[in-house]
């Protein structure tokens, strides 16, 4: 429906019809629209004045369904004004009006607006003035025995005696347990050792103290590969080393160059007390990326919780920079009919919604829907908490070493196992298939960096994003990804949802390996370090010789 | 014949709505008749023998006092953001610390426990369950004679009644009004429990204690805040022989989740003002979906992990006590004066609820250990529908004429539900105030008014 309106001063007579057949024709080719829909509407002999005088002077309105954005209404604007002076009307003496009818814009126009908008968003780096800082993590003492203070200062409640442990939370008897083994036994002074086991870095870009890992395996590899490792909450840096461990041992024809930053605001990317959301961590990961590896590199991207949802960003806002994604929990739009249909459905016609290696897991069986309605009641409080009043349970988590481990480690159960086999009654609640000392160094990690607020006002900062950018064009929460971006998606039985193929082909537009693996669940890499690095690298692999090809 | 539909249609799905909505007032009479049978078969069994209420006061351990200031002299901090108004992410972490420093340094806890022992205690043992209970009789020479049972809820304490029953005391001196005010199993000096108990449970145990210090025969008024009111609108469907009259003020939303109501949720979603009166009207009430969406959304996170993960949230909260000062006043301060007018505050308006008070509140809870075990009440009765009938019912029937109602609330209340919705459940609703000034903590904030409405139901009835 484009249609273009001129308004003006002049006289009718101006507008012959063969000026008016070429004006059509103009634009309807800066559109790009057949000429068939084009519209033209003149109102000349307009009581119209410009600047004060009545010289000729001409008021445009130009309608079209997309084809609309601040490059492509430059090409209009000359089209149109190059037409109009050849009858008389100055181009200094002429506005023009874009009117793009916002509700049925296309998605591909409003996919296209993203990356012009994220090289202007871009946070820029000084490259002369911005230097990065190596870094190691201290073992204070004072800190340490602070701490060993304050755990022996625990103070405990009583457990309920008729239900299952775990089912109200953290059980308090096994808490008690862990704080003894943390106070007296665990090393933390040798953890530290092991978190300083490949080089990190800190730097300072747009205020904001950015903390990462940077290792390349096989610097002599003729191959050489950017990776791009982001972890969420409540993860860690080092919850990765186990996969750059396998890397670089099974790997050894190709040169990984393996990056792990630490989200504004957690750990050692110091607590911030500015605002910072998902969007604010692509642009500063892809600027981090940029200012280390050139600024035509090209990186692959593998991402666990917010890790999966700031690469899904990354895809979209720089698509010339991502190689491919690989993902454990996809982001999928709320918005969609179909998508809905497809989760209410699914558990009732299995077979119709569901691949064949789903439906050899027999996932729809193991998860119907009441189960799930039930799990987002159970497992989402903490969400709902965070997003609303991050502040008032931090300070808790903050001042108590109790409340921190027991917050974050009941996350580590119910993320990774099965409730009904693995935790509900169980003394440990499944947390003794985990490395009793990695678990105690994720917690002395938030507790010695003071960040458990810092990271949950992420929850706050991102929902708030969401809702600025719904309004927008640049709702690209609810945008699939670019078409050119290859997206591996790999889930674990026991993730927190699980989502059908189906549903994430349509967000991922370019959807090119989907996996689903039993006994693991959130914490991929952590809990799987090996199967999850094979997929990883095979997914690099399998782009990479297409593209050879 | 588009005319007779557009007019018709309307008609009749109006007509079978009164239909429904009737059949349902039937169906909840004959349903309340069964449940008030089963409530008298299955009431507890007390006797002033077997169940001996010892008397109560609280101590002043010195130990336990300076432990507490040892964990506060420890207390780990935290940056507040510096581009949000303070409050708008939580409680602000600079007014923590002033508070901190303050209970650390100058609060007087040994002055507020003779505060607390103002009004005799008593404990008792209920089916292997701890009740702590107040027990006050003003005017003992007074003819006439009146029971009344306070009841308050999360996160409350009976001392907030105390400045209710000063006032009562001096001012109806011709009536002898015989106080109770129980504090919830799991709650204070209720001990912590080790029992699943929710509300139907503690609905059960206050009608118990009623009897046992006032016969089997006896009759009370019932005057409900938060959990108080929802355990009010139980004992008026278990007990109406017992219970002459109940004065709630919060109305428990949970039981407006029926047809009846959300049909005026939804005329209220276009219409605001046509489901309410015009006092309601004129503080800018509201009753539609996207109201109760809001509320769940932006005030329930509390809510959502109390009823979920009690456990895990009440480790941190059982170890430190700034942990425990944040949470908890952080729902003094919302609950009493709105987001609105607590964001960008430097104190979220609490020093006008008073210093002392308020620390008080955060050190009782603090020495009775009871934070996790309060909030696990969240839990315990939001999956008590597992227990089955009566509890899958109760919360959705309607309360007889045999009750009379009276609602105050206040205006900066948590939750609101119109007066005409009101009517629908509570058959006979003979007083309905609106107070100008004041929140969610009724008669902590405002006992004068507070007494006053009540005790005012009560005469003219």
């Amino acid at each position: 429906m484009p249609v273009l309106q001129i308004n003006t001063n002049i006289r009718k007579e101006n507008f012959t019809e063969k000026f008016n057949s070429n004006l059509v024709d103009v634009f309807a080719q800066t559109l790009n629209k057949p000429k068939e829909f084009c519209v033209l509407h003149v109102l000349a002999d307009q009581l119209l004045t410009f600047a004060g005088t009545s010289e000729p002077c001409a008021y445009v309105i130009l309608m079209s369904i997309g084809q609309l954005g601040v490059e492509e209404n430059k090409k209009h604007s000359k089209a149109i004004m190059d037409e109009l002076e050849k009858i008389g009307i100055p181009p200094n003496r002429m506005y023009i009006v874009f009117n793009d009818s916002h509700p049925s814009q296309s998605i591909s126009s409003k996919l296209s607006n993203l990356p012009e908008w994220a090289q202007k968003e871009k946070v820029k780096i000084d490259v002369s003035k911005t230097k990065p800082e190596k870094f190691r993590v201290e073992f204070d003492e004072k800190e340490w025995n602070f701490l060993k203070q304050k755990l022996s200062l625990t103070r405990y409640f009583t457990p309920l005696k008729d239900v299952p442990k775990f089912d109200y939370g953290f059980d308090p008897e096994y808490a008690k347990e862990l704080i003894d083994y943390w106070n007296t036994k665990f090393d933390w002074k040798s953890q530290v050792d092991f978190l300083n086991k490949y080089p990190q870095f800190r730097v300072n870009i747009n205020d904001t103290i950015l903390h990462y890992v940077h290792y390349v395996t096989n610097p002599s590899a003729e191959k050489k590969v950017n990776l791009l490792l982001l972890d969420g909450w409540p993860g860690s840096f080092f919850g990765f080393y186990k996969m750059i461990d396998f890397i670089d041992q099974n790997y050894k024809d190709t040169s990984y160059n393996i990056i792990v930053p630490s989200i504004p605001g957690y750990g050692y990317s110091n607590p911030l007390n500015k605002k910072s959301s998902p969007l604010e961590a692509s642009l500063i990961f892809n600027s981090l990326m940029e200012f280390l590896c050139g600024e035509n590199v090209k990186y692959y991207v593998h991402g666990e919780d917010w890790g999966s949802i700031i690469a899904t960003i990354l895809t979209q806002l720089f698509p010339q920079r991502i190689s491919g994604i690989h993902i454990t929990l996809p982001l999928v739009s709320e918005t969609g009919l179909k998508n809905l249909i497809c989760l209410l459905f699914t558990p009732i016609f299995p077979s119709y919604f569901l691949t064949d290696k789903e439906m050899r897991l027999n996932y729809s069986v193991r998860y119907p829907l009441r189960n799930k309605i039930w799990t987002l009641w159970d497992e989402f409080g903490y969400f709902h908490l965070q997003s609303t009043r991050p502040d008032t349970i931090g300070h808790g988590l903050t001042d108590s070493p109790v409340g921190l481990m027991a917050f974050i480690l009941e996350k580590y159960s119910f993320w990774s196992f099965n409730k009904k086999e693995q935790i509900s009654g169980r003394k440990d609640g499944g947390l003794n298939n985990f490395d009793k000392n990695y678990l105690l160094t994720i917690i002395t990690m938030y507790w010695m960096s003071n960040s458990i607020t810092s990271s949950m006002r992420f929850y706050a900062n991102a929902i708030q994003m969401m809702l600025n950018f719904r309004n927008s064009n640049l709702d690209f929460l609810n945008l699939p990804t670019p078409k050119n971006v290859p997206v591996s998606v790999q889930t674990y039985i026991n993730e927190i949802f699980v989502i059908p193929k189906r549903v994430i082909e349509t967000k991922y537009a370019n959807l090119v390996r989907y996996n689903i693996f039993e006994n693991g669940g959130h914490f991929a890499s952590f809990q799987n370090p090996e199967n999850t690095t094979k997929d990883f690298i095979e997914f690099i692999m399998q782009i990479e010789l297409n593209v050879e090809v | 014949m588009t005319l007779v539909k557009a007019i018709g249609i309307p008609v009749l799905l109006i007509a079978l709505l009164i239909g429904l909505v009737k059949y349902q007032n039937r169906k909840s009479l004959v349903e309340l008749e069964r449940i008030e049978k089963w409530a008298d078969e299955n009431k507890f069994k007390v006797d002033k023998i077997l169940n001996k209420p010892e008397i109560f006061s609280v101590e002043f351990d010195e130990k336990e006092w300076n432990f507490l200031k040892q964990k506060l002299s420890l207390t780990r901090y935290f940056t507040p953001l510096k581009d949000v108004p303070k409050f708008d992410y939580g409680f602000d972490p600079e007014y923590a610390k002033e508070l901190i420093d303050y209970w650390n340094t100058k609060f007087d806890w040994k002055s507020q426990v003779d505060f607390l022992n103002k009004y005799p205690q008593f404990r008792v043992n209920i089916n292997d369950t701890i009740l702590h209970y107040v027990h006050y009789v003003t005017n003992p020479s007074a003819e006439k004679k009146v029971n009344l049972l306070l009841l308050d809820g999360w996160p409350g304490s009976f001392f907030g009644f105390y400045k209710m029953i000063d006032f009562i005391d001096q001012n109806y001196k011709d009536t002898s009004y015989n106080i109770i005010v129980p504090s919830i199993p799991g709650y204070g000096y209720s001990n912590p429990t080790e029992k699943v108990l929710d509300a139907f449970d503690t609905a059960m145990f206050y009608d118990a204690i009623m009897r046992l210090e006032n016969g089997e025969n006896t009759e009370y008024y019932v005057h409900g805040e938060d959990w108080g009111s929802i355990i009010t609108t139980y004992l008026a469907k278990l007990y109406p022989k017992r219970v002459r009259a109940i004065h709630i003020t919060m109305p428990p939303f949970t039981s407006f989740f029926d047809l009846k109501s959300l049909s005026f949720a939804l005329v209220g979603q276009f219409f605001p003002e046509s489901i309410l009166t015009p006092d309601e009207a004129k503080y800018n009430f509201r009753f539609s979906f996207s109201e109760i969406l809001t509320l769940i959304i932006k005030k329930a996170g509390y809510f959502h992990i109390q009823a979920s993960k009690p456990d895990s949230m009440g480790a941190g909260m059982s170890d430190s006590p700034f942990g425990l000062l944040s949470y908890v006043l952080e729902k003094y301060s919302l609950g009493s004066f709105g987001f609105n007018q607590t964001c960008g505050t430097r104190d979220g308006l609490l020093e006008k609820l008073g210093r002392d008070e308020l620390l008080t509140i955060i050190t009782y809870y603090w020495m009775t250990n009871c934070i996790t075990s309060s909030m696990r009440l969240y839990r315990n009765t939001f999956y008590t529908l597992e227990k089955g009938w009566p509890r899958t019912v109760l919360n959705n029937l309607i309360i007889s004429e045999k009750v009379p109602v009276a609602v105050q609330l206040f205006r900066y209340e948590v939750s609101f539900v119109p007066f005409k919705v009101l009517e629908q459940k509570y058959l006979n609703l003979v007083r309905y105030n609106i107070v100008e000034d004041g929140g969610h903590f009724a008669s902590f904030e405002n006992p004068q008014k507070s007494a006053v409405d009540f005790i005012d139901f009560i005469k003219n009835l």
